[in-house]
């Protein structure tokens, strides 16, 4: 596949799973280019700004070999509703988001996610708890990033 | 008789205090930062320096009155920080928690 340059990557759920697993079977540097693919950024923009990323269009491709990611988020999130989970896929990124920003410290704030009900009124609640979890007793500049991120994901 | 009640109380206290010091290690490694975590570093050195202060209370008796009234007082006034720090930390929990 060619990444053009205005394409919009999407972590799939085998994506997303990857990344929560710490699936052994994909590079570091292909972990790294997972993270940042975001499902709003397009390629050029990838390419632009993950400069910690090295060949990041070799490790798209092979990412999107594997199945990891995909071309579109329309796609992929009509393939979560046609399994009846859109709320799954929104703990799913919130899960690697959280991943992302707050690295080992994140298991307890995952598990908050996880453990949330599914509508996005209640996983708003719970980013509020996360915000203030993460302020307490992880980091007082994550926080608000986090709750921004997370108010972007569930689209509040 | 009052000999024993000073003996089980101080060997109450430096227990109480080690089981502190076991505390605030075990938490440590869940709070690495954050309001709470800024302020675990700071708490858990004062309570290293109550047990280094509560395990010389056996060997009052045998210390000059001069070296005793100096550990009293140190001990006196890290205590009254340590209750400082930790109204201090409670009140900004609190905050947080009813924003």
């Amino acid at each position: 596949m060619i990444m053009q340059p205005d394409l919009v990557l999407y972590r799939t759920p085998k994506g997303e799973e990857a990344l929560l697993s710490h699936d052994r079977k994909i590079s570091t540097n292909q972990r790294r280019a997972l993270l940042v693919v975001n499902g709003k950024t397009t390629v050029a923009d990838l390419v632009k700004t993950a400069f910690w990323v090295t060949d990041l269009l070799v490790e798209l491709q092979e990412l999107h070999a594997m199945d990891l990611i995909s071309d579109g988020a329309s796609r992929s999130a009509a393939e979560m509703n046609r399994n009846g989970e859109p709320g799954q896929l929104l703990k799913a990124q919130l899960a690697a988001m959280a991943k992302e920003l707050l690295g080992s410290n994140a298991e307890r704030v995952i598990k908050k996610v996880e453990e949330s009900e599914d509508s996005p009124e209640a996983l708003e609640q719970v980013l509020l708890g996360c915000k203030k979890l993460i302020k307490l007793t992880i980091s007082e500049e994550m926080a608000d990033t986090f709750l921004q991120r997370g108010r972007k994901v569930i689209g509040k | 008789m009052d000999l024993n009640v000073n003996i089980v109380l101080n060997i109450a206290a430096i227990l109480i205090m080690l089981y502190c010091l076991y505390l605030v290690l075990s938490l440590k490694s869940s709070i690495p930062g954050g309001v709470v975590g800024k302020r675990w570093n700071f708490l858990t050195l004062l309570v290293v320096l109550f047990n280094i202060g509560y395990l010389t209370t056996p060997f009052f008796d045998q210390l000059p009155p001069e070296i005793l009234r100096l550990i009293v007082s140190f001990i006196f006034i890290f205590g009254a920080i340590y209750v400082a720090v930790t109204v201090h930390l409670i009140f900004n929990i609190i905050r947080e928690l009813t924003e």
